[in-house]
């Protein structure tokens, strides 16, 4: 019976080393693909100071290449921002993606409020919450004002941020 | 462990202590000297497990397309962690099992394993074999690199001439009569799910009847050793001989050792060959010296018809291979897709040779077709690698594929795979491509060191043999260069520039034209002309094409390079201002070396000489006022013999422009 045990043991040992040999680099290999590419915060030059019209939000579309795994985009959309300008020439950007899942929020311009479609949330000019599921009010973007040439740019750094959650923690 | 309580709670609502007992413990009986075939199979299975777990961790990042195939694989290889090891231990456990089902078939034979009533645990046992072949063959194209393309294209061709099913075969694995998406979606399904499946249900066939035999035997042994029944074994019958021994652990733990020394060797070779590295090839071979290590990966370059690839089959099937080209052309069918047939029938028919020539023999029979065979079938394999590896171009050959492989490895790695596709990396890559474009247009008349580019000579038939075919025009490699023009100074009847443009038609008035009657008159010993001189002028002509790996003048240089070419200022041997009735400004147009400005018009001018656009402009129309003009020998080379692309890719290569790594700069 000594025999017996002895083999025991010794199939419970080479027995971990196989498992061993198949856990480590599978557990390597799937928490590797987990991780996303760290974003860098990078300004984009959007638009005239000039060009903006006082108290009326728009749009602006952010250009850029896009890398994802091991294909590399050519520059292509890859998100967009509201600009306001307010009466004294003061610049505010927010992200258009809703704090809440994600949708693209638009902007009424009958009320003066951005308003979400998905789940019908609402934010002020300012972009606190007014009503709606949403757990934050939308995401503001640092600004800037860029000289180029004689002409004021507004350079806006864009990031995104996790949705469905009080705090505004950057993605990456 | 469960708790006692847990495990019975379970186990009255399953039943599971009885189902591992009826796996594990139950008393088997083994014949003492024939426990090493129940290790191969079972290793086979512990592989297969290795396999499998293997295969799923690269599905979740592979994907089946021509576009994103080699970038994924790439990117397992060089982006994820472990990703080189996994796929390794994928790759080489498949090879690995090959071999075990070899062996495990050969020690079934020996042990008579075939004999009734077993025969249909030898055939499963056979079918296994044949579904893990198909898993290698199906697998190797899976990357979409050089090597699995092109062994895909043969082994499709090959299963399109079988007789009868050919083609409707062929249309079936690659999705139509084309490679394309299909193909590649195709392979896909059959590898991870068609093959895998087959597997498993031959697998589980092949235990229950290895099960119900050992049963069986054990139930006669009970009975034998049983003083109760009226029963008695003859004294000549094999039962005898066997002992009753369970499952756990006395098999396992020699499966496991066998498994893990099998694993350990894959592993070991994965490491000692982690790359693309060739042993009998340096990748410095002629131009290719590649500005960068060879490929650190396991993956050709990106599959592409354009690029030349010498597609060599798996170890497994390269007899049949090497067969094709030891028989007549008619035979070829035969060899390729009759012969697997047969060998399988021969294989098959195994339990029938007792029938024919009696339990002895037939056994003896077997042994020697099995082992012969496979001494034939290694010996044609070995044959056919030493001859390929001591052909004339192998070495050349496999070096540049290695330096492609790591071009498009490095490529990638740097700007990352385009969306269209990986082939795209090399397609706009000039030091890739520079090479093949200048063979297939320039290197008919041109060369480049000595061959056409690739490396290659370009041969032509003399006197009903080979030779090296002689150039008919100048050798372009360095040109533009300070060194390559003083060469051509100092003798351009020499044959590396004018030496055989005389079997041209017209090519005998440059030959002996005005260039040549120059270098007679002002250089050499007699000529008023130092190599000092000759050096600066070259080297204030190749100013002008500026390319990477010039040197910036000094004043002097410059000075005299000017006085040579204007014959302004001239000084002589001695250093006294001379006469100089030679100067390059008489003909040649060059801003930079003739102050007035008055020369040009009668041979080519050098504004911008060698630049890209001068080069690019000059190869388009050789014959054009301000090259050649009536005395051209050149073909002109438009847009429909030499498209944009390619012309840009051949001059950037020609001038030594492509993406080089970061620490030359």
């Amino acid at each position: 019976m000594r025999r017996r045990k002895f083999l025991k043991h010794c199939t419970s040992i080479l027995g971990s080393l196989y498992a061993t040999i198949l856990a480590v680099p599978a557990l390597g290999f799937l928490f590797s693909t987990l991780k996303r590419g760290k974003q860098t915060e990078k300004p984009y030059r959007l638009a005239r100071l000039n060009d903006l019209e006082p108290g009326v939000p728009q749009r602006f579309t952010i250009i850029d290449q896009r890398v994802d795994a091991w294909t590399k985009y050519p520059s292509g959309p890859i998100g967009s921002v509201w600009l306001s300008k307010s009466q004294d020439g003061a610049v505010t950007a927010f992200s258009s993606t809703c704090p809440h899942l994600g949708c693209v929020v638009d902007y009424v311009a009958g009320d003066e409020e951005y308003f979400c479609p998905c789940h019908a949330a609402t934010f002020q000019t300012d972009g606190a919450m007014v009503s709606g599921p949403q757990p934050r009010g939308m995401d503001e973007l640092k600004t800037t004002i860029e000289t180029i040439r004689g002409d004021q740019w507004v350079m806006v750094e864009y990031q995104k941020f996790e949705t469905g959650i009080a705090e505004k923690v950057p993605i990456g | 462990m469960l708790p006692q309580k847990a495990q019975q709670w379970i186990d009255e609502r399953t039943g599971y202590k009885n189902f591992l007992h009826a796996i594990f413990l139950l008393n088997f009986p083994t014949k003492r000297r024939s426990r090493w075939q129940f290790i191969w199979g079972g290793a086979l299975v512990l592989m297969m497990l290795v396999e499998m777990v293997t295969g799923a961790l690269l599905m979740t990042v592979y994907s089946p397309s021509e576009a994103s195939a080699w970038g994924s694989v790439h990117f397992i290889e060089t982006q994820v962690d472990l990703g080189w090891f996994v796929r390794g231990l994928h790759h080489y456990t498949a090879h690995m099992m090959i071999v075990a089902i070899i062996v495990h078939i050969f020690l079934v034979i020996i042990s008579a394993g075939y004999r009734k009533p077993k025969e249909f645990i030898y055939w499963t046992s056979l079918l296994i074999g044949g579904v893990i072949i198909g898993l290698t063959i199906t697998g190797n194209p899976l990357p979409w690199d050089q090597k699995g393309y092109w062994s895909y294209q043969i082994e499709t061709g090959i299963a399109g001439t079988m007789p009868v099913i050919g083609s409707t075969l062929r249309s079936l694995v690659v999705g139509g009569s084309e490679f394309g998406n299909l193909t590649l979606t195709r392979l896909y399904t059959i590898h991870v799910i068609v093959l895998p499946v087959i597997a498993m249900l031959l697998f589980t066939f092949h235990m229950a009847l290895i099960r119900r035999e050992r049963l069986r035997t054990a139930k006669i042994k009970e009975a034998a050793d049983d003083p109760e029944v009226d029963f008695q074994l003859d004294e000549d019958d094999p039962v005898k001989d066997e002992i009753t021994q369970p499952y756990w652990p006395y098999q396992t733990t020699r499966t496991l050792v066998l498994t893990l020394v099998l694993i350990g060797i894959v592993i070991i070779q994965m490491i000692v060959y982690p790359a693309l590295k060739n042993q009998h090839v340096s990748v410095g071979h002629l131009d290719w010296e590649a500005d960068l290590p060879a490929s650190e990966i396991k993956l050709e370059a990106p599959a592409d018809s354009s690029i030349p690839y010498v597609a060599r089959p798996e170890w497994f099937v390269r007899f049949l291979f090497e067969l094709r080209h030891m028989v007549p052309k008619e035979m070829e069918v035969l060899v390729t897709a009759v012969l697997p047939g047969v060998i399988l029938a021969v294989l098959f028919l195994v339990p029938f040779y007792e029938k024919v020539l009696g339990e002895k023999w037939g056994q003896r029979v077997a042994i020697i077709v099995y082992v012969g065979g496979l001494l034939i079938i290694s010996g044609i394999s070995w044959y056919g690698v030493k001859m390929e590896r001591s052909a004339p171009n192998y070495a050349l050959n496999r070096s540049q594929e290695v330096a492609y492989a790591a071009r498009a490895s490095w490529l990638a790695s740097q700007n990352g795979v385009p969306p269209e596709g990986p082939d795209f990396l090399l397609r706009n890559d000039p030091k890739s491509m520079g090479p093949l474009i200048f063979a297939r247009h320039c290197g008919i008349c041109h060369t480049w060191n000595g061959h056409d580019g690739t490396g290659h000579n370009i041969m032509e038939m003399k006197d009903g043999k080979k030779v090296k075919a002689t150039p008919r025009a100048s050798d372009l490699a360095g040109f533009a260069t300070t060194q390559w023009l003083t060469e051509f100074l100092m003798n351009p009847r020499s044959p590396k520039f004018f030496g055989h443009v005389g079997s041209t038609k017209g090519g005998d008035a440059i030959l002996n034209g005005d260039m040549s009657d120059w270098a007679d008159s002002y250089v050499g010993p007699e000529g008023i002309l130092t190599k000092a001189d000759i050096e600066a002028v070259a080297a204030l002509v190749a100013r002008e094409a500026n390319r990477r790996d010039f040197k910036p003048l000094s004043e002097e240089v410059v000075k005299r390079g000017i006085s040579v070419f204007s014959g302004i200022d001239f000084k002589d041997k001695s250093g006294k201002v001379a006469e100089f009735y030679g100067y390059c400004a008489q003909c040649h147009a060059m801003k930079a070396g003739d102050p007035e400005e008055e020369g040009g018009g009668a041979a080519p001018d050098f504004n911008g000489y060698g630049s890209e656009k001068w080069l690019a402009d000059f190869i388009r129309k050789p014959g054009a006022e301000r090259f050649y003009g009536d005395k051209n020998i050149m073909p002109a080379f438009e847009e429909s013999k030499l498209s944009k692309h390619d012309l840009n890719l051949l001059v950037k290569w020609m001038r030594g422009e492509w993406q080089r790594p970061e620490q030359e700069k």
